[in-house]
């Protein structure tokens, strides 16, 4: 089947309402074999009646190996375990990240950690 | 119809500047600028090529954007400053930048949809129009956005927008603008002409938000009407999970046959909605109360009107009322009653008191694809009462084609009088010198059924049948399914109840996968493969004859086709989605709880706009038919019509055992928004029309009550046609209605103007 291409995104409010994240994959076609970019962005409050301030935005280029797992995501959306690893694990190193004012971190380690989503039980690396 | 209380406000200066808007909008331009022609290549395959243009559809956004943030401009700014490839009008194609702006437009995007606080957001690129002559193409991003909010009053209620059209934001939009200025100009038979103006300006203030000032002229006839609003959403307590309050006060001087009405109101409000809770639909209540003082004046003798009225008091007034309204599917019922314990300003007495019973359905029958036949049936009711003294004249019933709401400004409308179009405003009870002054009862039904002969998809059907944006979708909702379910688990379920969510019941869903893996009634695997072995062929030569059609300029003929191999690639997409999403063996590592779900979007889907992949296949191949049958090929077509009931009746099979298997309390309290949601993408996807026309039909019967006059009117009825035009929600109605039974000095009829805001989700 031909490649097409595609964005979507996922945005979650939290249930205490003072943290936000979305997560988008991006499916592109430039030649025969699609590539896969994940963005994670997490936004935080201190109060309920705060505006929202964008914290960090993690960006990762999904390796060719891991291309099937980002094209079962893309199929499947995100099962139990992911949703909790990204509510819990992916966030809390996002949150420990200086602010970068919307621009993507170039932390190695929270990129790590962002990569590894689409597994199918996600944990963070060591 | 607006149920019951139909606003009359005849509006063709509205009409025409609503038209202008949508017309002249370069959004809504964009969409109605004709078919763009998919080019088929890899990206890579265009490289070099001249980028005539590039363009954002965004008509499909429901979360506030303005136009400004989704700009191509600043989306190229921001991958220049990042020292990335782009691409620009009139600068070589380059596959790189064609994605990083795909990216880049996404970004950007995702903010305003965290804005709106949680939802799903796609973003479909396409290389279009490509010409390998010139070397030239163009860039097409279409988007599409939803908001995941819990249904709420405002989603649910019938008289609320929930879509508004705002030039300064996308086309459609669910938010409103902080200013907005409407004109109209009306008409009826009772006030003759009149021009007037409906301003709402949002205010920085947590307790006052809005604003509102509607006001019109005429000769004879005035009504003013000024607010400030404000409100509040908790979105979790069940008895107030919406709050409204308003002071305000109005003026309004209208005639009555040859009487004059003359009243001046100050009131306070405050309004609350439950949470909307599942009962097979959603369901929510609403209650209200009202405090009002002012005073009431007619130009009447005292002498003629009848014991216990009086022309000219002061007014107060505490009104109070409940009421509630169920959604489901296309149907809507509401009903309300409402109570006024009234006085007339000279001591702290219940002088009299109103009471009204109010109720109204509308259903939508899709017949073929964005051209409902709808029908608006309402009845309403009411009852005014001496207790101990005296009642204005003013607050009598009178009917006719305008009807004043039993509380002004609330959100909740009630019809205060019958209503009957074939009969002026304030005219029910004649308005010959001599006859009975208004009523003390009335009971009054109408009927309104339309369907548009004319229309413009809001979205079309190239896109609207994207088999990538129907998955696409379909993964967005069931992520999101997840997560609020998940968040319901947190915060309102018992421990046990997390549990079970989180783990769900495994031999359930093991007992799901036995069914799909059983091959002794029907091999799933080998009737997919056999279908898709059946249509390959019609695939091939269809796609063929499409390029011929295409080369030899025969528009009209390759778009038939088009849509014939887009159906057959659909079945096909189906086919191989359900094939890739088979579970596993039940002691596989990845067998998990999101099996399930997966079984659910193979046999139950999320509504007609992401159907189950089943269903899918199974209609796909049952739209077939014709083709089939026309071009010789009948006995494939009876060997695929086997196939799809050999799905169909596992699809059956599955759905009952579905429905036995045991489901978390959270799963239950995200059912409401899912379904919220669910009707949302049917209505875009299969019913809204940017623009509509539709012949109307109207039937009418009311009946005006006055005790002590030695006569009480019958039934009085009015029929006639009309017309409806229709752009998104915004209704405008024009007919004219003739009396049935004609009743001395009465005329014949009476024209009927109204606008409606349509509430579609």
């Amino acid at each position: 089947m031909a490649c097409i291409p595609f964005s979507i995104t996922l945005a979650v409010l939290a249930t205490d309402n003072k943290r936000q994240f979305s997560f988008s994959i991006n499916k592109g076609c430039e030649a025969e074999k699609p590539i896969y970019v994940l963005v994670f962005v997490f936004r935080d409050r201190e109060a309920v009646t705060d505006p929202f301030q964008e914290r960090v935005s993690l960006r990762v280029t999904v390796g060719d190996t891991d291309s099937p797992k980002a094209e079962r995501m893309i199929a499947r959306g995100m099962n139990n375990a992911q949703l909790a690893y990204l509510k819990g694990p992916l966030t809390n190193v996002v949150a420990g990240l200086p602010p970068t004012g919307g621009a993507p971190s170039s932390d190695e380690a929270a990129r790590e950690a962002a990569s590894q989503i689409i597994n199918n039980r996600p944990v963070l690396p060591s | 119809m607006s149920n019951y209380t139909v606003r009359v406000k005849p509006a063709w200066i509205t009409a025409v500047f609503a038209l202008g808007l949508v017309l002249q909008n370069p959004v809504f331009g964009q969409i109605t600028a004709g078919e763009s022609r998919v080019c088929t290549k890899n990206a890579a395959d265009y490289a070099g090529y001249t980028v005539s243009n590039v363009r954002i559809k965004a008509n499909f956004l429901l979360f506030p954007v303005k136009l400004g943030d989704i700009t191509l401009t600043s989306a190229q700014q921001a991958i220049k400053r990042r020292g990335e490839a782009s691409i620009e009008v009139n600068h070589p194609f380059n596959a790189t930048g064609y994605f990083n702006l795909q990216n880049q437009i996404n970004q950007e995007l995702s903010h305003a949809l965290l804005s709106s606080g949680a939802g799903v957001l796609i973003v479909l690129p396409h290389i279009v129009n490509c010409t390998d002559d010139s070397s030239r193409l163009e860039v097409e991003y279409t988007v599409l956005g939803l908001p995941f909010a819990t249904p709420s009053f405002s989603k649910t209620s019938f008289e609320l927008p929930a879509i508004y059209l705002n030039k300064k934001k996308a086309s459609v939009s669910m938010t409103e603008s902080s200013f907005q200025l409407i004109p109209y100009l009306g008409y009826n038979g009772s006030r003759g002409l009149w021009l007037g103006g409906r301003m709402k300006k949002s205010l920085p203030s947590k307790l006052v938000k809005n604003f509102n000032l509607d006001a019109d002229f005429s000769f004879p006839g005035i009504i003013v009407d000024g607010s400030l609003a404000g409100a509040y959403h908790s979105g979790r307590k069940f008895f107030m999970d919406h709050a409204e309050w308003r002071l305000g006060y109005s003026y309004s001087s209208l005639p009555a046959g040859t009487l004059r009405l003359e009243e001046s109101t100050l009131a306070g409000q405050f309004s609350g909605s439950t949470k909307p809770f599942s009962a097979g639909g959603n369901i929510l209540f609403r209650y209200g109360v009202a405090l009002e003082g002012g005073r009431r004046r007619s130009n009447v003798a005292q002498a003629d009107l009848p014991d216990a009225f009086i022309a000219r008091s002061g007014y107060g007034a505490g009104k109070l009322y409940i009421g509630g309204v169920s959604t489901w599917k296309r149907h809507m019922i509401k009903a309300s009653y409402g109570l006024q314990l009234g006085n007339t300003g000279r001591d702290l007495e219940v002088n009299y008191l109103r009471n009204l019973f109010d109720a109204a359905y509308r259903g939508r029958f899709l017949i073929t694809d964005h051209r409902p036949l709808q029908l608006d049936l309402l009845f309403s009711a009411g009852k005014l009462r001496s207790v101990s003294g005296n009642i204005p004249v003013g607050e009598r019933f009178y009917g006719g084609n305008v009807v004043r709401e039993f509380i002004q400004g609330d959100s909740w409308r009630i019809s205060n009088g019958p209503f009957i179009r074939s009969i002026s405003q304030n005219r029910l009870n004649g308005s010959a010198y001599g006859l009975p002054i208004g009523g003390d009862r009335y009971s009054s039904a109408s009927m309104t059924l339309s369907r548009p002969v004319w229309n413009k998809k809001l979205i079309p059907g190239e896109i609207s049948r994207d088999q990538t944006v129907i998955f696409g979708l379909g993964t967005g909702v069931r992520s999101s399914r997840l997560a609020l379910t998940e968040s319901e688990a947190d915060t309102s379920g018992s421990a046990d109840d997390q549990d079970r969510f989180r783990n769900y019941n495994i031999a359930d869903i093991q007992h799901l996968a036995a069914i799909l893996a059983d091959t002794t009634k029907v091999n799933v695997v080998q009737v997919i493969k056999s279908v898709i072995t059946l249509i390959q062929p019609q695939i091939t030569a269809i796609g063929r004859e499409t390029a011929q059609s295409d080369s030899l300029g025969r528009d009209k003929t390759a778009a038939s086709l088009r849509w014939q191999l887009q159906t057959l690639n659909q079945i096909l997409g189906y086919g191989e989605r359900i094939t890739s999403l088979l579970p596993p063996p039940a002691d596989s590592a990845d067998f998990d709880n999101g099996i399930q779900y997966d079984i659910e979007s193979m046999v139950l889907g999320y509504g007609n706009a992401i159907p189950a992949y089943f269903t899918g296949m199974t209609s796909g191949i049952a739209s077939l038919k014709r083709y089939y049958n026309q071009n010789g090929l009948t006995g494939e077509w009876k060997q695929l019509d086997l196939l799809s009931d050999q799905l169909t009746s596992v699809q059956k099979k599955l759905r009952q055992e579905i429905r036995k298997i045991y489901t978390p309390k959270a799963e239950k309290l995200t059912r409401p928004t899912i379904l919220y949601v669910e009707r949302a993408l049917e209505e875009l996807f299969k019913e809204i029309n940017i623009v509509s026309v539709s012949p109307v039909l109207m039937f009418d019967a009311a009946k005006l009550h006055i005790t002590g006059s030695g006569r009480t009117k019958n039934f009085l009825y009015g029929l006639g046609p009309g017309i409806r035009l229709s752009l998104i929600n915004f209704d405008i109605y024009a007919g004219y209605s003739f009396n049935l039974i004609k009743q001395i000095g009465e005329n014949k009829g009476a024209f009927a103007f109204s606008i409606d805001i349509t509430d579609l989700f």
